[in-house]
């Protein structure tokens, strides 16, 4: 972002700051705001959110539209339950539901070197509703519609990780906030560094001000410690992913996804094997997805069922990516927060706009905003955002009579 | 009952239900040849065809007044949606799945607060067709024996329409060749509007035959929908035939299974779907166009 200016690592993680500083926000939040119901939904956001990153891998960066999303999704959420069920430790289980997923990716997409396209799509479609249809009956496995309930990973119990997570954060965040000052002091940008000093500040005594000490009681309850930890853990795993994935779309490799993505067949005359290259773009979402369902099942505390490996969570990611922007990366994580916000709360939002009983209505809701956002945000938020706001800005600065 | 009594009983049904698949289907594959569209929305009109032939039988007393009826209904409707809907998503398959996906919810909305959560049923004895009949021993309703012939016939009307009339060969034209026939002077908007209403009202109509034997629920709008799609990508994609081949073998395949390997009832035809899609990609009439 800022080129070879940034040397010092250091300053190398202010190109990023945004991110950081939404990821400080949202590792203090349980500090400010020890909601249980609130954290336990947020874990759930960013799980899907995760899975909305895995599949704007495949579909945003690689260009491949396929529906079995799912299956790696579900099958990591029960891949680290029946791992863990087994006795093995939870270490092992995401291990397993990260290299289940990927296998059954890849084993999908290796059908991208036989059918393209809407077929590719409704291959996938078929292959993942296979799988789901065949473990929905194999209820001794998967507990069938009911579901399963994954067991909580012991150590996220112990309150001390709480402890050590927090002040490891706290740590992290006055570092990261001297980084940010430190480096618009050293580009000579005295102002902006003086204007970061301050909101450090205030932020700070806002968090001193609002610091509810009442959450370091409530630690003692293991579940309530444990859903601390694993809102914790999960802003901890969607941050790194996030940043890996956005690395490596910056790496050689990235590059060439790109490149398929955009044209196939010259890539392909250029000499690189299209085949292996989409084959590693579908197993590296596979990865993804799969650690997103093991977060789904464990740190969650989902109950999951074969749904998960059905055609409606690959809409709902589809729904996600195109609300988000499709190949934006952030956009994706943004649209799953945004859809999986306004599916828990249909209910308190009618309410709020004074029509109780359109809760009873939910399809229609969704439905209306599924056709809503082709119709009227179809680059979604990201790309609106950035095309509009860039002629936006620099429409305010000609009338201010700066460059534009 | 004994093996052959199952089987022959199995075959008839199969075909039977593989004539309703293919007026359903075919719909879908004309939409799609002409238009590219992957309409989601195609399992949900066959619904609102279950529920509002129902709705029309009690008002009417007449079947075949009332399948008339859900035909213009559904051919309405599926114009209105053209016009209003899909016109401003022409190539851009990702928007149209998510839309059609969207009017998928909103009909499902629509027909849950309409006629109710449960199912409604007219069996084939109240519309006029009680008769069973006994074919090697196996009781079949007469009523699935009049399916196939409505099948072939409408087959046989379809295939006129887009083989012997001015329109069915724009149609044909357009399929080919979008652009080609545009620059050829065809009217391809006016085209898809004619089109998506005739598959719309296929839709519908499959649906109003299909109430007698699978009865009206919410939960058709699925099944229906994956089912039409296998056999588009079976039969291959936008081939007219091949959706009359596709759905006479997923139908058989259907029915077989659900007599003889009731656990596999769906899972087979997706599997048939996706050998064929390895081995044939382009499907079993598929012109090599993926």
């Amino acid at each position: 972002m800022f080129g070879s200016r940034l040397r010092s690592p250091l300053l190398r993680l202010a190109g990023s700051r945004w991110l950081l500083v939404a990821f400080v926000l949202m590792s203090l939040l349980p500090l400010v705001y020890p909601s249980l119901y609130w954290l336990t939904v947020l874990s759930y956001l960013l799980a899907a959110g995760l899975f909305a990153l895995s599949y704007d891998l495949v579909l945003g960066q690689t260009g491949m539209l396929t529906f079995g999303q799912a299956a790696s999704f579900g099958l990591g959420a029960y891949a680290v339950y029946w791992v863990v069920r087994a006795g093995y430790p939870f270490a092992a289980g995401v291990a397993a539901a990260m290299l289940l997923g990927a296998g059954v990716n890849v084993v999908m997409g290796a059908a991208i070197r036989r059918v393209k396209g809407v077929a590719f799509a409704m291959f996938t479609l078929a292959f993942a509703e296979v799988i789901y249809l065949y473990l929905s009956n194999q209820i001794a496995i998967t507990g069938g519609e009911a579901g399963v309930l994954s067991p909580r990973p012991q150590f996220l119990q112990d309150p001390n990780v709480t402890l050590i997570f927090t002040v490891a954060l706290a740590a992290a965040a006055v570092c990261i906030g001297y980084v940010l000052i430190a480096f618009y002091f050293r580009r000579g940008e005295r102002a902006k560094g003086i204007i970061g000093l301050v909101l450090l500040a205030g932020l700070v005594s806002y968090g001193l001000y609002n610091l509810d000490l009442s959450v370091l009681p409530m630690l003692s309850r293991p579940i309530a410690a444990f859903t601390v930890n694993a809102y914790l853990l999960s802003v901890l795993i969607l941050f790194v992913s996030y940043y890996l994935v956005s690395r490596l779309m910056r790496s050689p490799l990235g590059a060439i996804l790109i490149a398929v993505r955009e044209n196939d067949e010259r890539t392909g005359m250029l000499g690189f094997d299209t085949f292996r290259y989409k084959l590693v773009s579908m197993g590296i979402s596979g990865l993804f997805a799969g650690l997103a369902g093991a977060m789904l099942a464990s740190l969650a505390s989902f109950i999951i069922t074969p749904d998960l490996m059905g055609a409606t969570y690959t809409l709902n990611v589809l729904l996600y990516c195109i609300l988000g922007g499709i190949g934006t990366l952030i956009g994706p994580i943004l649209g799953a927060f945004i859809i999986e916000l306004l599916y828990f709360n249909i209910g308190t939002l009618s309410r709020l706009v004074g029509f109780p009983s359109l809760a009873n209505w939910w399809m229609l809701i969704i439905g209306v905003f599924y056709i809503a956002v082709v119709l009227f945000l179809p680059y979604g938020l990201v790309w609106t955002i950035r095309l509009k706001g860039r002629s936006t800005l620099s429409r305010l600065r000609k009338a201010l009579g700066g460059r534009s | 009952m004994s093996f052959e009594t199952l089987f022959v009983s199995a075959a008839i049904n199969g075909f039977a239900y593989g004539m309703l698949l293919f007026i359903f289907a075919s719909g879908l594959s004309i939409v799609f040849g002409l238009m590219d569209i992957l309409n989601f929305a195609h399992g949900a009109f066959f619904m609102v065809g279950t529920y509002l032939v129902c709705s029309a039988f009690t008002v009417t007393h007449n079947f075949v007044l009332s399948l008339a009826i859900v035909l213009v209904v559904g051919t309405v409707v599926g114009a209105i949606t053209e016009i209003t809907l899909l016109r401003p998503l022409y190539g851009r398959p990702i928007f149209q799945i998510l839309l059609t996906l969207g009017l998928f919810f909103v009909i499902n909305q629509l027909v849950l607060s309409l006629w109710g959560p449960l199912g409604l049923d007219i069996g084939p004895a109240i519309v006029g067709v009680p008769q069973v009949l006994s074919v090697l021993g196996a009781g079949i309703y007469l009523y699935n024996v009049l399916l196939i012939g409505t099948g072939i016939a409408t087959g046989v009307v379809l295939y006129l329409f887009l083989n012997k009339t001015k329109i069915g060969t724009r149609v044909r034209a357009g399929s080919e060749n979008r652009e080609l026939a545009e620059v050829f002077g065809i009217n391809i908007k006016l085209l898809g509007t004619v089109i998506f209403g005739l598959g719309t009202g296929l839709a519908f109509f499959a649906g109003g035959l299909a109430e007698p034997w699978v009865g009206a629920s919410l939960a058709t709008s699925t099944d229906f929908l994956l089912l039409g799609f296998i056999v588009v990508v079976v039969g291959g994609m936008g081939s007219f035939t091949g959706s009359f081949f596709g759905a006479i073998v997923i139908g058989l395949v259907y029915q077989f299974s659900a007599y003889f390997f009731p656990q596999l009832t769906f899972v087979s035809d997706l599997l048939i779907m996706i050998v064929v899609l390895i081995l044939r990609p382009s499907g079993l009439f598929g012109k090599g166009k993926s």
